[in-house]
Parts: structure tokens; C-alpha cells; sequence
């Protein structure tokens, strides 16, 4: 009887972790929705915003030259390029937010021949663009 | 002493410039140096075949080569083939014009009584102008880039060899390698940016081409110009598209800046033999 209990509660357990992953994963791809999805989000939270400016072709484009490394990657959305370094642990790497902030704003700065674009200097970004992309990055 | 400063100064002077400016000869060397590191096992022939040279792109090589079984380019080139042979008015023929042109690999060719640099965009309109007929205005696809084809195809497999060596030419060169080098556009980039420092690198799915062998198979057919209808391309056409996708306003084709541009990559060129058309995507 013992044993039975035991194999209904791992049985049970089972059930419970997957629906949650799936439910999880639902999440997931709810909150980080290809181009088009991005348009359609309703009430996005400011880390949703800074999703979608990054991965926009017009605005931040990150994936062009970065892969974004993150729990998960929406399914079927292409990976990213291999020019400038992978995205990851950002928080870790830049603790100093204004280092983050200036390196989007203008790279040149610290390397006058660095190949990622000056997004705030050269008006691809707004300021506020770029603090929603570092609320963001600050996620992954 | 109040003498010998200014004559310091020019000495130095003399010194300075003379370190920046290199001759095209130790351009080529470093130029081409840096792709036989980058890409070891690359030859400088095997440039010829563009982005599809590149190891980075061998899984992708196998569908360009099954391509080629059935040009898509075909119809075209034999289309341009006719024109370049149907007589003028007066009877002559663009090849009556050709006898007098250098070979296809010494271009753009620069003449020293005119100061002026030669392409063979340029050679075919005043061609037609000489003979009484009306010239191609435009510069970038249709009838224009199948008559380059039909000219430039007679010398395919030949190595690239342009004469810079006239200091009216290395003006012209060195315009060109600026504008090679400099940054433009929104995104600030450099054709160098891409085409040197990145080649080989993926931007989202695609490969940056090498920007050796640059120039040695246009004009070209390209898949994404095909879906709007217009396959073929001079290389002007391409440096245009270029210029707007870093966000910087193209110039005009055949304009000075694009022409000293083509001159720079030309040289840079040296030894790749001439592979037109090619399809690229």
C-alpha cells in the first residue's frame, strides 16, 4: 500500500511538472513573440518592449551580429549572428549600468573602429529605446 | 637654428605622409595576405566564386553548384550575346568599338590625355554615342548589364591586372581605397567593416562575402533582385544596395565615387581570373 502511495504521488508529481513546463513554455513564447507577435502584444512589460526593439530589423536588430543566449528561444525563431559577442549573464558582465548604457549609445568611444552602430548618437535609438533594451538585457 | 625648424618641420612632414600612404603593390600584398590567413585554405583563384568560395558557406556551396547545372542567367546572357552583335545603323558593331578597348580584366583603364577612368559601362555608351546612337541611361540593370556580359565573358578565366602606376590613375586609386575604408550610413559601417574585418561571419542567417573577388563575377544574376523582376546587376547596382542597407544615400552609378570604388577593388582583385556572369543570392 506503501509502495502504491509512492507511485501515485511520483505519478502525480509527474502530471504536475509537466503541465506546469508546458504551461511554462506557454509563458515563454507569450512573452517573447517573433516581429510580427511583438505588433500584436497587448499591455507588454517594459523587459516584453525591450524584446521587441532588439530583435526589430528597424530598431535595435541585436540578432544581427549577437546570439542571445536565454532559458529559452521562442521555437522556430532564427538564431543570431556571429559578429559581436553572445548576449549573456549581461548583469554579470556589465554591473555598471552606465558602461551598458554608453557601449549601446556609442561603442566608438571605447574602440573608434568598433563595427556595432552608435544607436543613440546616431538616432537609431531614443534614449528611452535603449534604457527598455537594458531593462531587458539586465532579464537574460 | 630659426632655418633649420621650418626645414624639420618638412622633413617630418615629408616622413609622415610618406608612412600613410602605401603604393597599391603593398596594398595588394597586405589585402590579399590577410584573406590567404583568414581563409587558409582558400585560393586566390578560387575568389572567383564570391561568398561561395568561403568555408563557412560549404554546406550552402552544394545548391549554388546544382544551380549552375541550368544557369538562371542563361536566356540573358545569350539575349546580350545578339545585341552585342546586332550591327548599328551605320552597319558597325559594338565589337568594332571593342577592338580598341584593352582586355576586360585591365579595367576601369585610365587615360592619362583625358584624365579620365574608363569602365566598360562607359565604353559601351560612348560607343553607341560615337556611332550615332542613343545611349543606355540606365546604369544599373536590363540591357546595360547584358552588354558588360557580352564583353567581359570573352575574357573569362583571365587574371585581373590593372594599371595604376600613373599618378593621375593612383589619385583616383586612392579616393577609392578611402571610400573602401571609411565608415558611412546610420549603422557606421565601413565596406572593410563587412567585408574584411567580418568576412566569413554570419549576419542573422547570412555570410559577409570576402571582399576579394569583389567585382570579378558581375554583372551578376541575384535571386533577390530576380523576385522583383530584375535579375541582372552592374556592379553599381550592388554598391548602391549596399550604401542604403547601412542606411547611407547611395550614390549615382557611374558617378565618380562608385567609379573609384570599382578602380580600389579592381586592384585589390589582382590575379582572380574573371568567372561572368555568376549567380549570387
Amino acid at each position: 500500500m506503501l509502495r502504491f502511495k509512492m507511485t501515485l504521488n511520483t505519478v502525480v508529481l509527474a502530471i504536475v511538472m509537466t503541465v506546469g513546463s508546458s504551461f511554462a513554455s506557454n509563458v515563454f513564447a507569450e512573452s517573447f513573440p517573433s516581429e510580427k507577435g511583438c505588433k500584436a502584444l497587448k499591455n507588454p512589460t517594459t523587459v516584453q518592449k525591450g524584446w521587441c526593439l532588439s530583435v526589430n530589423r528597424r530598431k535595435g536588430n541585436c540578432l544581427a551580429c549577437h546570439v542571445m543566449v536565454m532559458d529559452a528561444w521562442p521555437e522556430g525563431f532564427p538564431q543570431g549572428g556571429n559578429i559581436g559577442p553572445p548576449l549573456v549573464a549581461m548583469k554579470q558582465r556589465f554591473p555598471d549600468r552606465e558602461k551598458l548604457r554608453s557601449q549601446i549609445y556609442d561603442p566608438t568611444t571605447v574602440n573608434s573602429s568598433s563595427r556595432m552602430p552608435p544607436f543613440g548618437k546616431h538616432k537609431i535609438l531614443s534614449d528611452e529605446d535603449i534604457e527598455t533594451i537594458i531593462e531587458f538585457l539586465y532579464s537574460i | 637654428m630659426k632655418k633649420l625648424i621650418p626645414g624639420l618641420v618638412m622633413l617630418l612632414t615629408a616622413s609622415l605622409s610618406s608612412a600613410v600612404y602605401s603604393s597599391p603593390v603593398d596594398d595588394i600584398a597586405a589585402f590579399q595576405g590577410f584573406f590567404a590567413e583568414r581563409f587558409k585554405d582558400v585560393s586566390l583563384e578560387q575568389y572567383k566564386d564570391g561568398v561561395n568560395a568561403l568555408p563557412q558557406y560549404a554546406d550552402r556551396r552544394g545548391n549554388w553548384e546544382l544551380l549552375l547545372d541550368f544557369p538562371p542567367y542563361e536566356e540573358h546572357v545569350e539575349k546580350g550575346r545578339k545585341e552585342w552583335a546586332t550591327p548599328f545603323a551605320n552597319g558597325k558593331t559594338f565589337a568594332d568599338c571593342a577592338a580598341k578597348w584593352p582586355a576586360a580584366t585591365a579595367y576601369p583603364w585610365y587615360e592619362a590625355e583625358t584624365d579620365e577612368l574608363h569602365t566598360v559601362v562607359g565604353d559601351i555608351n560612348r560607343c553607341l554615342e560615337e556611332n550615332g546612337e542613343e545611349v543606355i541611361t540606365n546604369l544599373k540593370h536590363g540591357k546595360i548589364a547584358r552588354l558588360v556580359i557580352a564583353f567581359r565573358e570573352q575574357f573569362n578565366g583571365q587574371k585581373m591586372n590593372v594599371d595604376v602606376s600613373h599618378p593621375g590613375a593612383q589619385k583616383i586609386y586612392e579616393k577609392g581605397k578611402q571610400f573602401y575604408w571609411a565608415k558611412r550610413g546610420q549603422l557606421n559601417f565601413s565596406c572593410a567593416d563587412c567585408h574584411v574585418h567580418s568576412s566569413g561571419q554570419k549576419v542573422r542567417g547570412d555570410v559577409l562575402s570576402a571582399g576579394l573577388g569583389h567585382t570579378t563575377g558581375f554583372p551578376v544574376y541575384r535571386t533577390k533582385w530576380s523576385l522583383a523582376g530584375k535579375p541582372l546587376g552592374t556592379i553599381h547596382r550592388r554598391y548602391g544596395g549596399c550604401n542604403n542597407q547601412v542606411r547611407a544615400s547611395a550614390f549615382k552609378p557611374q558617378g565618380p565615387e562608385y567609379k573609384a570604388l570599382e578602380l580600389y577593388e579592381a586592384v585589390m582583385n589582382t590575379g582572380v581570373p574573371l568567372s561572368v556572369p555568376s549567380q549570387r543570392q
